[in-house]
């Protein structure tokens, strides 16, 4: 079957300004001198992954080793310092749930604002609109400004959008924890269904039962590095192992 | 060592600009900008100048060719010190016609005959010569470029030298953007059309966020300019008395389009810091923000145009079918702005002072334009660098649009397109080189 993302030998490094610069004289000084070094931070280093269409992939890992910053390599908001990043068809990103949610806008407003973030056409989201708001079991608040919501109801708003098409692509990142456990149900019976439907899906998380009981293939990422990758069984006994 | 070939290119093509402006100056190719000016001439410096020429020698009995020499010498320089009037220069003379002294004939100076090489032809003797500039008292003189003297032309210079290779360098970057990226055109306009409603939908948000709140809300659209045109008309009227007709038109028109590309600029310019959060997030093409900023001055500037029709109609300016054609330089000012606001909000990015230093530019970007004063009140070196300024060609097209009800010139309408077309290849080039960088330093 043909790969759905191919990454190679990404490395991705990020800027940290090692001291304040704050006037220009010294910026002058340093410029000259050549010392106007940045520290760079290695976030990810060499790392080469191939993902099947179809498949369900899962990343694990503690904090900090770059999980995030690989799918937002995969969702194309950062570019990788060096290496490439190839993805085939559509990409539904659920990174970040409802950005750019205006709080001051009501539910309506910013249901048609996010879907043209996606780049959702307006009839298209007409149609879909009760869809949305019934997923989200939002009925009664819809022309509320989005700042009463709460956490929980924001998030569940904008879960109902990211997941409104089926995405060959799906790009999960510790979203299921949102919501009661109702809800939680609810989203993960959603990605399911995608996931039969043929999508491939990236997860992140911190929860390894999810992981496994979701994922054919799983990754283990260490300081920007590959540790592991495998079956999901093999990967994940040794990650509890090593964490332990 | 690795050259880029991008480097490679521009290079060649500012070398390439170069030598043409070089040809074109030494082959006097270039005409320079006729300087168009007035000045008065007084009593005294008649006086002088009817002295001046008397003292040369020029009396009765001398010969025809130095009379004929010193006379277009003396015209080749009044001609560029600007006396022009037919009727303000006037030269007497008699001719000895077979012992019988004919009438005193007066010859009109014709600026066009001076052009053309032939002043005046003298084949008989001259009895008695008189040059009269005294009709050229208290009159304010328009003086127009009589190529006459080689000094009309541009000269090559350090300076034309620098200006030439740094147009080049411009073209150079624009055309080899448009040769690396032509071919995928249609990918951008499909992603731009993927993205428009996305575009709307923040031009709208931005509109409904800026009146929130206020008690008459968009009407401070259309008030906003009518106050701001009653202080300054007030101001500049009684202060320093311009000869202009209907002052409070002529500001509104100069204001409205400047307005509208300092405000589509400025916003371009901090929007892609603005909408930090949302690159983070999601991937949007992020060119969407500089040209969302300007979509929206533009709206607000279509509010103002509604004050403008007002006063128009209130001050009985006719209104002719011209007025019809103020999309064309209304939008070309947008597509300028969308290209400036790119290279804006680059720099903005990397280079934070970048806000700051705008703020004072466009404070003297407003004083190089005319819209307090009357563009006749710039003379020489200012008039060329008003010429220069992109800003004038689209204030000025509009208000002959409108105050003047005329057509303007097809170059002025090049002008505008080529500094529309320049400005937007040059921003996309900018902002697509460093765009993937910008997650990094917002």
């Amino acid at each position: 079957m043909a790969n759905a993302i191919e990454i190679n030998d990404v490395t991705m490094k990020f800027n940290m300004c090692r001291e304040r610069i704050d006037n220009m004289k010294e910026y002058l000084v340093k410029f000259l001198k050549k010392q106007l070094m940045y520290e760079e931070f290695t976030a990810l280093e060499h790392v080469s992954v191939k993902i099947k269409a179809g498949e369900v992939f899962g990343i694990v890992g503690l904090n900090g080793s770059g999980k995030s910053t690989l799918l937002k390599l995969v969702s194309g908001i950062l570019k990788p310092t060096t290496g490439t990043v190839r993805t085939m068809g559509t990409i539904s990103p659920l990174i970040e749930l409802g950005a750019g949610f205006d709080m001051e806008m009501t539910a309506r407003e910013n249901i048609f604002m996010n879907g043209s973030v996606l780049g959702y056409s307006r009839e298209f989201m007409k149609e879909k609109f009760d869809e949305i708001i019934e997923f989200a079991e939002l009925q009664d608040f819809v022309e509320a400004p989005l700042k009463n919501f709460s956490s929980g109801m924001v998030a569940r708003l904008g879960f109902s959008i990211a997941t409104l098409v089926k995405p060959e692509i799906l790009i999960v990142d510790e979203i299921l924890a949102v919501g009661d456990f109702l809800f939680q149900q609810k989203c993960e019976k959603r990605i399911q269904e995608m996931m039969s439907g043929g999508t491939t899906v990236l997860i992140v998380s911190h929860s390894i039962e999810q992981i496994e009981r979701l994922c054919n293939r799983v990754m283990w990422l260490e300081k920007g590095h590959v540790k592991m990758i495998g079956e999901t069984e093999e990967v994940c006994v040794a990650y509890k192992g090593n964490v332990r | 060592m690795k050259i880029r070939k991008s480097i490679v290119f521009i290079a060649i093509c500012m070398i390439l600009c170069t030598v043409a402006g070089w040809f074109l100056c030494e082959n006097q190719l270039l005409n320079r900008e006729s300087e168009y000016t007035q000045r008065n001439y007084s009593l005294e410096e008649i006086q002088l100048l009817n002295q001046e020429l008397t003292e040369e020698g020029l009396r009765a009995g001398t010969d025809p060719q130095i009379v004929l020499d010193s006379v277009n010498a003396y015209v080749e320089n009044i001609c560029l010190t600007g006396l022009q009037f037919q009727e303000d220069v006037q030269i007497f003379y008699t001719e000895q016609e077979e012992e019988v002294f004919s009438e005193a004939k007066s010859i009109v100076l014709v600026p066009e005959k001076a052009k053309a090489g032939g002043l005046l032809s003298l084949e008989k003797q001259i009895v008695d010569l008189r040059i009269d500039f005294t009709g050229a008292e208290g009159r304010v003189y328009p003086l127009e470029g009589v190529v006459l003297n080689p000094a009309r032309y541009v000269e090559w210079s350090v300076g034309v030298g620098i200006l030439s290779a740094l147009a080049g360098g411009v073209l150079g970057v624009c055309l080899y953007f448009l040769l690396k990226e032509g071919k995928n055109f249609r990918i951008y306009l499909q992603v731009l059309k993927k993205y428009r409603f996305l575009l709307e939908d923040m031009v709208v948000r931005d509109i409904k966020l800026k009146y929130r709140r206020s008690v008459i809300g968009l009407l401070w659209s259309i008030l906003n300019p009518l106050l701001m045109m009653v202080v300054i008309t007030a101001v500049f009227q009684n202060l320093f008395r311009f000869e202009i007709e209907n002052f409070a038109v002529y500001y509104l028109t100069g204001w409205v389009v400047f307005n509208f590309i300092t405000e589509a600029t400025s916003g371009a310019m901090t929007s892609i810091m603005g909408a930090s959060a949302l690159i983070r997030k999601v991937y949007i093409p992020k060119y969407i923000f500089p040209m969302q900023k300007c979509i929206f001055s533009f709206v607000n500037m279509l509010f103002s145009l509604v004050a403008l029709f007002v006063v128009m109609l209130v001050l009985k300016v006719e209104f002719t079918w011209n007025l019809l054609l103020i999309p064309i330089p209304l939008v070309l000012a947008l597509v300028f702005s969308i290209g400036l606001g790119m290279i804006l909000s680059t720099v903005a990015v990397f280079f934070r002072d970048m806000i700051h230093l705008y703020g004072i530019f466009t404070m003297v970007w407003m004083y190089l334009t005319p819209i307090i004063y009357p563009e006749e009140i710039l003379v020489g070196a200012m008039q060329t660098i008003m010429k220069m300024n992109p800003m004038y060609y689209y204030v000025d097209y509009f208000r002959q649009l409108t105050l003047y009800g005329t057509l303007p010139g097809v170059e002025s309408l090049l002008v505008m397109c080529g500094c529309s077309v320049i400005s937007l290849l040059l921003g996309v080039a900018v902002f697509k080189k460093k765009q993937d960088r910008f997650i990094l330093f917002i």
